[in-house]
C-alpha cells in the first residue's frame, strides 16, 4: 500500500492518544519505520502490522480499529490533500461512489503498481443503495465501512449500514454493503 | 437545418469533446455543447461571439478572428472568460466536409485556469472526456504536493533532532569538561606537591612510593587530557584554532620533549629529510604539536637501543599556497606484529601485542593521535617488521604563511640558552591549596611572590603599589571578580603597572584563550604547573632590563636564584650532589671529556676560592660577585647542588651591596668537600 495511508494511521493514533502510544504501536508492530513518504509503495504488512498493533495497544477489536480509521482516511486525509478530487467526483455519495472506479482509473494510469479496489452501485429505492466492494487485500471490509460512513456525513447524507455480507471469491476479499442514506 | 448524417457527427463529436462550437465566419457561435451553454450562458440559437467571449492566450498571435482560427488550425487554443471564471482548452478543426460549415472549436475545460481563478468552480469529472488527463494531471500535482510536504516535514523532524543531538552533545562535552576540570584541580595540587616532594631526599623506600604516586598521577592527568581533548574536539574547537607557526621551531621542540628520555635510555634521537625549513604555516599548530609530541614520546617508550628518527618532508605547491607535510617517526622498537596493526588505534589499546605487554601507560596516545589527525584534514599509517621496528607516517596539508616572529618569540629565542630567573610575582588564586604550591613552585626558580586569594585582593595589592610586580599570574576561575575581570581592570586602572598578566586556568579552551586575550592577558598555562614549563615560558618576561627588580645576569647553566638571601631556600641543606646532571653531561659528551671538564673545574676551584676569600677580605663586591657567580655556576653545573646555591646566595648579596662575612665563605667549605667528594666516587663509579 501506499505510504499514505500508514502516515493517516499514524497521524490518527497521534492525534487521538498521544505520540507515546504511537511509539507503543510501532514497536509491537515490529515496522522498522517512523517516517513514511506518501505516494511511495510499502508493503501490505507494514500496513496490517501497524492496524494490528493499533488494537492491540488500544485493547479493541481489529475492525473496530480499521473502521475508525476508514473514517480518519476521509475526514482529515482525503479531505485535506484531496479535496478538489473529491469534489470533482461528485456532489452526492452515489455520485461519488460511481465515479470513484473511474477515479481510480485515472490514477492508475500514474501509479503503475497502484492496485485499488472496486465499487458497483446498484440503486434498490429512494433511500437504499447496495454496493458491491470487491479488493485483492483481505481483511479492509471495516474499513470501507468506516470511510463509507464518513462519506455520508461529507455529503450530508448520513449513511445506515444495513447489512454486510461477505461475498464467496477464489482470492481478496468481496463484500456487498446494504445501506440506506438519511 | 441537420441532416442525419450531420446529426450523427455533432453527437460523436461531443461524445469525444465537452466543449464543441460551430462558428461562422463572421464569428458567431452557431452551434455548441451543453457544458459551453451552461458555462457561457448561450444556446445554438445565440449570436454570441465566439472571440469576443474569449480572450485568447494562446496561439500566441492570435488575433481573435476567423481567418487567424482558420489560419492556426492544429494549435493550441487557450481562451479565458475572466467575468464568467470560465477558460478552455482545445484546438480549431475544419469539419466542412462533414457538413459543419465554418470553424470548429473542439476541446474541454481548462481546469488549472479554473482551478487557479474560480473559487467556485463546480466541475465534474463528467465534464472531461475519459481521454482528457487533466483530472489525472490534479492527482498527480495533488500527490506531488503531498510527497513535498511530507518530505519537508521529515526534514524538519530530522533539523530538529540533529538541533536535540547537537544539544545534547554540547550538554556533555560541557559536562565532561566540567568533571575533568573538577579532577584536573585536586590533581594539580597532588602533582604540585610531589613536584616539590620529588627534590627532597628520602630513603629509598619513601622515594618508590612518592615514584609510584607521581607515576599514577601522571597517568591520571592523561586520562583527564585525554577526556578533555576528546570533548574539545567534538565540540570543534581545537580543531578550528589556527594560527601562525614556525616549522623549524614546532619540530625542535618536540624534539626537545624527548631528548632527555633518549639520553636516559641511551638512544639517538635524530632528524631527518629536509633539515631547515625557512617555511612558516598557518594551521592548527596545538594539535599538530601533540601528535609530533605522542608519536616521539612512544617510539621513545617502546625503544631500548638503536635510533628514533623523525622525518619531515615536504611537497610545495606554488599554485594555492598549500603544502603537504609528511611526517614519520621510526624507531627501532620491538615492532608490531601484522595482525596487531588495526587495533593500535583503539581506545585503552595498550599493551596488545606480546612486545609491548608489561608497558606502562593508559594506551589512550595513539587514539588521541589519529582523532588530531583526522581533525587536521589528514590520516596516520603504520607500518612495522617484529624486531626492527616501526613506523608510524602521516601527512597534512597546511598553508604557507608570511613569516611573522613577534617580539614575544624573539624573547624566546634570545633567552632560550638562559634558565634563571628573577623577579617578583603576584599570584592570583583563590583556592589556598593551588595558592601555596604555585608560588612555591614560582619561589623554587628564584621568584619572590606576593598572593591574593582573590580577584579584589589582587586589585587591592596594586593600588597599593601597581609597579611592584614582574609578572602576574592570574587565575581565571574565582568567584566574585573573576580572573578575566580582574585583568581587565589592572589594564585600564592602573597603568602604573606594566607587568604581563599570565592567565592560570585548569581548562584549556580557545574561547577561554580569546577572552583571556581580550582581557590583556598575554600567555596562558594550564594547571598544574610544571616547573620546567613555568621556567620556558616566562623567560620571556624575566630578562635582565625586563625586570625592575632584576639586578643580575644569569649565564647559561645558572640554576635559580633568590633575591632574598635569607635562608628560605628550602633546598639548601637538602642537596650535597646530584647525579643527574653530571650522568647527562657524560651521555652528551662522553666520560672522557667530562673527566676532563671534572679536572679543570676543580684546579679552577681552588684558584676561585683564593680569589674570592681576598675579595671578601678586600670588600671587593665586583671581583666578590664575579667569583661567587663563578663557582656557583660551575658547582652548579657539575650537580654540586648545595655549595652551588650558597655560592649565589653570597653573589646575591653582593650584588645587592651587602657585606660578605669571612664566615659565610666558610660554611661553605663543607658542603663544596663533600660534594666533590661525591663527585669524584660518582665519576670513578662510572668509569
Amino acid at each position: 500500500m501506499y505510504g499514505v495511508i500508514n502516515k493517516s494511521l499514524k497521524e490518527m493514533v497521534i492525534e487521538q492518544f498521544g505520540m507515546e502510544r504511537w511509539e507503543s504501536i510501532l514497536e509491537r508492530s515490529g515496522v522498522p519505520v517512523d517516517s513514511f513518504l506518501s505516494m511511495r509503495s510499502y508493503d501490505d504488512q507494514r500496513t496490517y502490522a501497524l492496524a494490528q498493533g493499533c488494537a492491540d495497544e488500544l485493547g479493541i477489536p481489529l475492525a473496530d480499529a480499521l473502521r475508525a480509521f476508514g473514517a480518519h482516511w476521509i475526514e482529515h486525509t482525503v479531505e485535506r490533500d484531496y479535496s478538489a478530487l473529491v469534489s470533482a467526483a461528485g456532489n452526492s455519495l452515489v455520485e461519488f461512489l460511481n465515479n470513484l472506479n473511474a477515479l481510480h482509473d485515472k490514477i492508475s494510469s500514474t501509479f503503475l503498481d497502484y492496485r485499488p479496489p472496486t465499487f458497483d452501485v446498484t440503486l434498490k429505492g429512494d433511500h437504499e443503495v447496495d454496493i458491491l466492494y470487491t479488493s485483492e487485500r483481505m481483511g479492509l471490509t471495516p474499513f470501507v465501512e468506516g470511510l463509507m460512513i464518513a462519506l455520508g456525513k461529507r455529503f450530508n447524507e448520513p449513511v445506515e449500514v444495513l447489512s454486510i455480507e461477505a461475498m464467496p471469491v477464489d482470492s481478496g476479499e468481496q463484500s456487498r454493503f446494504s445501506i440506506r442514506l438519511g | 437545418m441537420f441532416g442525419s448524417g450531420q446529426r450523427q457527427f455533432w453527437h460523436d463529436l461531443n461524445h469525444l469533446f465537452t466543449l464543441v462550437c460551430q462558428i461562422n465566419e463572421r464569428g458567431e457561435i452557431i452551434r455548441s455543447s451543453p457544458l459551453m451553454q451552461r458555462y457561457c450562458g448561450i444556446d445554438d440559437l445565440g449570436a454570441s461571439n465566439f472571440f469576443e467571449l474569449f480572450e485568447f492566450k494562446r496561439p500566441s498571435k492570435f488575433e481573435g478572428s476567423f481567418a487567424g482560427a482558420v489560419r492556426n488550425q492544429g494549435k493550441l487554443f487557450l481562451g479565458v472568460n475572466e467575468k464568467l471564471g470560465f477558460a478552455i482548452r482545445g484546438q480549431m478543426a475544419d469539419f466542412s466536409k462533414q457538413g459543419l460549415k465554418g470553424i470548429c472549436f473542439i476541446g474541454v475545460p481548462w481546469l488549472w485556469w479554473m482551478q487557479s481563478n474560480n473559487e467556485n468552480l463546480t466541475l465534474t469529472f463528467d465534464d472531461f472526456p475519459v481521454h482528457d488527463v487533466q483530472m489525472d494531471q490534479l492527482f498527480f500535482m495533488n500527490a506531488q504536493q503531498v510527497m513535498v510536504d511530507d518530505l519537508q516535514a521529515i526534514n524538519d523532524e530530522l533539523v530538529a533532532a540533529k538541533a536535540e543531538v547537537d544539544q545534547l552533545n554540547a550538554s556533555r562535552t560541557n559536562y565532561f569538561r566540567h568533571i575533568s576540570h573538577e579532577m584536573r584541580s585536586p590533581l594539580g595540587g597532588i602533582i604540585s606537591a610531589l613536584t616539590l616532594l620529588k627534590d627532597g631526599q628520602y630513603d629509598n623506600r619513601t622515594n618508590e612510593l612518592i615514584g609510584l604516586v607521581d607515576q599514577s598521577a601522571v597517568r591520571l592527568l592523561e586520562v583527564i587530557n585525554f577526556t578533555l581533548d576528546t570533548a574539545s574536539l567534538e565540540a570543534g574547537s581545537q580543531a578550528e584554532h589556527t594560527e601562525i607557526f614556525d616549522l623549524n621551531r614546532l619540530i625542535d621542540d618536540s624534539l626537545t620533549l624527548v631528548r632527555a628520555k633518549a639520553l636516559e635510555k641511551g638512544i639517538e634521537l635524530k632528524r631527518a629529510g629536509h633539515m631547515h625549513f625557512d617555511t612558516h604555516y598557518q594551521g592548527r599548530v596545538k594539535l599538530l604539536r601533540q601528535v609530533l609530541s605522542n608519536l616521539l614520546s612512544n617510539a621513545t617508550k617502546f625503544t631500548d637501543q638503536g635510533t628514533v628518527t623523525l622525518t619531515v618532508s615536504i611537497k610545495q605547491s606554488a599554485a594555492n599556497g598549500l603544502d603537504t607535510l609528511t611526517f614519520s617517526v621510526t624507531d627501532s622498537g620491538p615492532g608490531i606484529p601484522e595482525q596487531y596493526l588495526s587495533q593500535i588505534f583503539e581506545p585503552f589499546a595498550t599493551g596488545i601485542t606480546p612486545q609491548t605487554q608489561g608497558s606502562q601507560g593508559t594506551g589512550l596516545g595513539l587514539s588521541i593521535v589519529q582523532r588530531f589527525i583526522e581533525a587536521l584534514g589528514g590520516q596516520i599509517s603504520v607500518t612495522s617488521e617484529v624486531g626492527v621496528g616501526a613506523t608510524f607516517r602521516f601527512d597534512v596539508v597546511l598553508r604557507q604563511a608570511r613569516a611573522v616572529i613577534s617580539a614575544d618569540e624573539n624573547l624566546r629565542a634570545d633567552s632560550s640558552a638562559k634558565s634563571s630567573l628573577q623577579g617578583h610575582v603576584l599570584v592570583v588564586e583563590n583556592i589556598q591549596t593551588n595558592l601555596l604550591l604555585n608560588a612555591k613552585i614560582l619561589e623554587t626558580l628564584g621568584l619572590t611572590t606576593d598572593l591574593a586569594a582573590s580577584g579584589e585582593m589582587a586589585l587591592e595589592k596594586l593600588t597599593q603599589g601597581g609597579d611592584a610586580y614582574d609578572v602576574i599570574f592570574m587565575d581565571l576561575d574565582m568567584p566574585g571578580i573573576d580572573g578575566f575581570e580582574a585583568a581587565q581592570r589592572i589594564r585600564s586602572d592602573y597603568p602604573s603597572c606594566k607587568a604581563p598578566i599570565i592567565a592560570l586556568s585548569a581548562h584549556d579552551t580557545d574561547e577561554d584563550r580569546r577572552k583571556a586575550g581580550e582581557a590583556g592577558m598575554v600567555h596562558y598555562m594550564v594547571k598544574p604547573l610544571i616547573r620546567e614549563e613555568v621556567l620556558h615560558d616566562l623567560r620571556a618576561w624575566l630578562l635582565v632590563g625586563q625586570s625592575k627588580n632584576t639586578v643580575y645576569t644569569p649565564d647559561t647553566n645558572a640554576e635559580p636564584i633568590n633575591k632574598d638571601t635569607a635562608v628560605t631556600d628550602e633546598h639548601s641543606d637538602i642537596l650535597t650532589f646530584k647525579s643527574e646532571k653530571i650522568e647527562t653531561l657524560v651521555k652528551d659528551v662522553g666520560l672522557t671529556v667530562t673527566q676532563t671538564l671534572v679536572s679543570k673545574f676543580l684546579s679552577e676551584s681552588a684558584q676561585r676560592w683564593d680569589a674570592l676569600q681576598a675579595a671578601i677580605n678586600g670588600s671587593d663586591n665586583a671581583t666578590i660577585t664575579r667569583e661567587a657567580h663563578t663557582l656557583g655556576s660551575s658547582c652548579l653545573t657539575f650537580g654540586v647542588e648545595n655549595a652551588g646555591r650558597l655560592f649565589r646566595q653570597i653573589e646575591a648579596k653582593s650584588i645587592a651591596g651587602e657585606t660578605i662575612a669571612l664566615g659565610e665563605l666558610a660554611d661553605i667549605e663543607r658542603p663544596l668537600s663533600a660534594g666533590i667528594q661525591q663527585l669524584e666516587v660518582f665519576l670513578s663509579g662510572v668509569a
